[in-house]
């Protein structure tokens, strides 16, 4: 039921575009990787991902008895079918180009996908119900950024295509992890100041028979 | 006053893929407040958006201050003298109550950026929002919201103000602050206020019109309407069966409004909530009609 | 009236009314973190670009320094221009009952996208001052009026990104619009440059320069010299001024009824063709590679 409410229109629309683009890795007569072209998919399934948090009914959906966090696990469900994509395309690469570095794409694009769930689950955690546009905006354009531009340090390959893969595997796989820290850490249930009052307040217990030295309560 | 017409309408008639939100109607507005009420689907907004000229009708003659919106120029002539405010409004992030108030003040063509700020300033505090007005629109509460909204709407005095829902989530304070506000400009503008408030109607109005199903089922004074219910409600120590309508008051005593006071019964002076059940008559859901 | 009432303004001209709604959201654009980000990054891009060429003075050409203001102001203006014409979109109903009609709305924000491009001709300005006060050696293969070309196509696509982000909100519905866009642009340029990698040709010369920004020098290999592409820097730009002209007419097109419909899909017409007659003209030249 949870995962009704996200909004599989954008998803899967950002994750067929996704694959259409690497679809067209696939098929193009080109003699070596097409890293650029696939790394431009990738971007759209970041985009596509970025709105899996998204919970317009917040205000309501808030109060109910699942807690946030739960509600995040199930919706990191829909994550599978960006992720699916990547995987089935860099597998689907490996078998046309036997030199894919399978490892250091898949550990790139799972890292990609987690970092702008973490950014989602942030701008959530600061009140904004549906953070989707504000994150894919800015992950997807700080990606084309280091996409384009390869900027400084260039000991940090984000996106590298000949040398640095084992580098970048472990850089991905850092981010990967700490986003999903991250997003663990942020989907926790708002703050109940007056809970936390009053678990603190000692409640005397209604005495049903007499105190020990004979005085009622 | 100004007694010529500033709203005629005539064979309104609006339709959405099939279902039927305003059928025939005919009505003539003039300097003054009139209050429309309705049950929800009635048509009430339908009718403030075509009003507005942010919405055409399927057929029917449309004429505001004198003008009939079919051509740009008099769409432009109509929109300088016309303020709207929405059942629902969005405001862009980022934008303060000032901010979002210049920038319809420019699009009412307030070019003068002198007389603009001063008149920004101006309806900003008609809405008591003037100590706010340099705080960002999402940091304000429903009701500050919801009069930033009405700040808009009184813009350059507008010769006919179209205000649907103007006091949801509205303080009571704030409530007749507004109604002073209304009362007001209605001296020389043409108001029509869309309310599910009943007694914003009593304490404004000097006219309601009463939609249903997109048909207008009353057109007159609001004592006319109260009158109707004359004899009609009155105070029982339980629920009487015969009455339309019978809830418990705050005094412990049960208010029945029905066809006809049972003799011996306590009479009571009816209310215009009372009159506009009635008036629709415990008809239950409406169906088929957009609001 | 009561006291303290203003007297309403008479209706005013036309143009004055648009140049205060373009002047208003010309400071929203110029205000956008978005745009702000993209300026920070073109200056930082540009500081290392010309450190480099000052290192290397005696064996560099600039080459194709364009790509910073096309990506920085060009490319993430998509989403600046996208995200300033929909934020307005809550309040659309009661902005539609004000005499601005849709049509001068966009039209104020097609003008607000200028405020990229001034900051793109003053990077332009400052790249022909840096290169003659480094007296970095410009190859004899670029003459000086198509280097001009190549260094102002830069600055046009810092305007045509932003005015592509209207045309794609005013068009589109859905979330996430400007991602999809941006994406689509970045894509149909890099596939322009597949025919970098073929033999010269007309037809790779048009699939090369039909792109809405494109890279003009390029190298068989990492350990190849560099050469410039065929084709005609000159009409490319002019291509690339048509292209925004088309963008803001069709960010105009919904919303606009009768006659003024009428005049919009003229002049959507007239540019088209025109446009396609500068990209022929652009692409005309002999396509042969000239070594740098």
């Amino acid at each position: 039921m949870i995962l009704r409410g996200v909004d599989w229109r954008v998803v899967l629309g950002g994750a067929a575009l996704g694959a259409t683009v690497l679809l067209l890795c696939l098929a193009l007569p080109v003699e070596g990787l097409p890293l650029t072209y696939v790394r431009l998919a990738l971007i759209a399934l970041v985009g596509a991902t970025a709105f899996v948090l998204d919970e317009p009914a917040a205000a309501v959906v808030d109060a109910v008895p699942v807690p946030r966090r739960r509600r995040t696990a199930v919706r990191l469900i829909a994550t599978l079918v960006p992720l699916g994509v990547w995987t089935a395309a860099v597998l689907g690469l490996a078998v046309r180009h036997p030199q894919t570095p399978v490892r250091g794409l898949l550990v790139e694009g799972a890292g990609a996908l987690a970092v702008v769930l973490a950014g989602a689950a942030v701008l959530r955690w600061t009140g904004l119900r549906e953070p989707g546009e504000v994150t894919a905006t800015f992950t997807g354009a700080t990606l084309l950024a280091f996409l384009l531009f390869d900027p400084p340090p260039h000991s940090v390959p984000v996106f590298p295509v000949h040398d640095g893969w084992a580098t970048s595997t472990l850089l991905w796989a850092g981010l990967g992890l700490t986003a999903l820290i991250v997003v663990a850490v942020a989907s926790g249930d708002v703050e109940r100041p007056a809970a936390e009052a009053l678990r603190r307040i000692h409640i005397p217990r209604r005495r049903t028979s007499p105190a020990p030295n004979g005085v009622s309560s | 006053m100004n007694t010529t017409a500033s709203v005629e309408l005539t064979g309104i008639t609006k339709r959405y893929r099939g279902t039927t939100a305003l059928e025939g109607v005919d009505l003539s507005l003039r300097p003054g407040i009139t209050g429309l009420l309705g049950p929800n689907g009635a048509g009430k907004t339908t009718l403030l958006r075509i009003l507005a000229t942010v919405l055409a009708p399927d057929a029917g003659v449309v004429r505001l201050l004198g003008r009939v919106p079919t051509s740009a120029e008099a769409l432009a002539e109509i929109r300088r003298r016309l303020g709207y405010l929405p059942q629902e409004m969005g405001f862009p992030r980022g934008f303060t109550g000032f901010a979002f108030v210049e920038y319809v003040a420019v699009l009412k063509e307030w070019t003068a950026r002198d007389s603009r700020h001063e008149e920004v300033r101006r309806v900003l505090d008609l809405v008591d929002l003037g100590d706010v007005a340099t705080r960002r629109v999402r940091a304000l509460s429903g009701g500050q919201r919801r009069r930033v909204g009405l700040a808009q709407a009184l813009l350059g005095a507008p010769d006919l103000l179209l205000l649907d829902e103007p006091t949801t989530g509205v303080d009571p304070e704030q409530r007749v602050s507004l109604r002073q506000v209304l009362s007001t400009a209605g001296e020389r503008s043409t108001i029509v206020l869309s309310t599910h408030q009943t007694e914003d109607v009593a304490a404004l109005c000097d006219r309601v019109v009463v939609l249903d199903r997109g048909r207008i089922l009353f057109d007159g004074s609001v004592r006319d309407l109260v009158g109707t219910a004359r004899g009609r409600v009155w105070l029982a120590d339980a629920p009487d069966p015969q009455a339309r309508a019978s809830w418990r008051t705050g005094t412990g005593r049960h208010r029945n409004v029905g066809a006809l006071a049972p003799r011996g019964s306590e009479p009571t002076e009816p209310t215009l909530e009372d009159a506009y059940l009635l008036l629709l008559g415990g008809r239950g859901q409406t169906t088929g009609v957009a609001a | 009236m009561s006291a303290g009432l203003l007297e309403r303004p008479a209706a005013p001209a036309q143009t004055l009314a648009l140049r205060s709604l373009a002047a208003l959201e010309a400071r929203r654009y110029a205000r956008s973190p978005l745009f702000l980000i993209g300026v920070s990054l073109l200056v930082w891009t540009t500081t290392v670009a010309t450190g480099d060429l000052a290192k290397n003075a005696a064996t560099a050409d600039p080459g194709d320094l364009d790509l910073l203001p096309a990506f920085c102001l060009g490319l993430l203006g998509v989403f600046v221009g996208h995200q300033l014409t929909r934020s307005l979109d809550g309040a659309d109903e009661a902005l539609g009952a004000t005499p601005s009609d849709r049509v001068r709305r966009t039209a104020a924000l097609c003008l607000a996208c200028l405020v990229p491009g001034v900051v793109a001709l003053v990077w332009v300005g400052w790249m022909s001052a840096a290169l003659a006060m480094w007296r970095i050696p410009l190859s004899a293969s670029i003459s000086s009026g198509a280097r001009a070309a190549m260094l102002l196509s830069g600055a046009v696509c810092a305007v045509g990104g932003p005015l592509f982000g209207v045309l794609v909100a005013r068009w589109t519905r859905f979330p996430g619009s400007a991602l999809v866009a941006v994406v689509v642009l970045a894509g149909w340029t890099l596939l322009s440059t597949v025919s970098l990698a073929q033999p010269p040709s007309r037809s790779g010369t048009f699939l090369h320069l039909s792109a809405p920004f494109t890279a003009w020098v390029s190298m068989d290999s990492p350990r190849s010299a560099a050469w410039v592409a065929g084709g005609s820097p000159g009409w490319y730009l002019a291509y690339l001024v048509l292209l925004c002209g088309l963008a803001a007419s069709a960010a105009l097109f919904p919303g606009s009824t009768g006659p003024r419909r009428t005049r919009v899909l003229r002049v959507l017409g007239s540019l088209a063709v025109v446009a396609v007659v500068c990209l022929v003209l652009a692409v005309l030249p002999d396509p042969a590679r000239i070594p740098l």
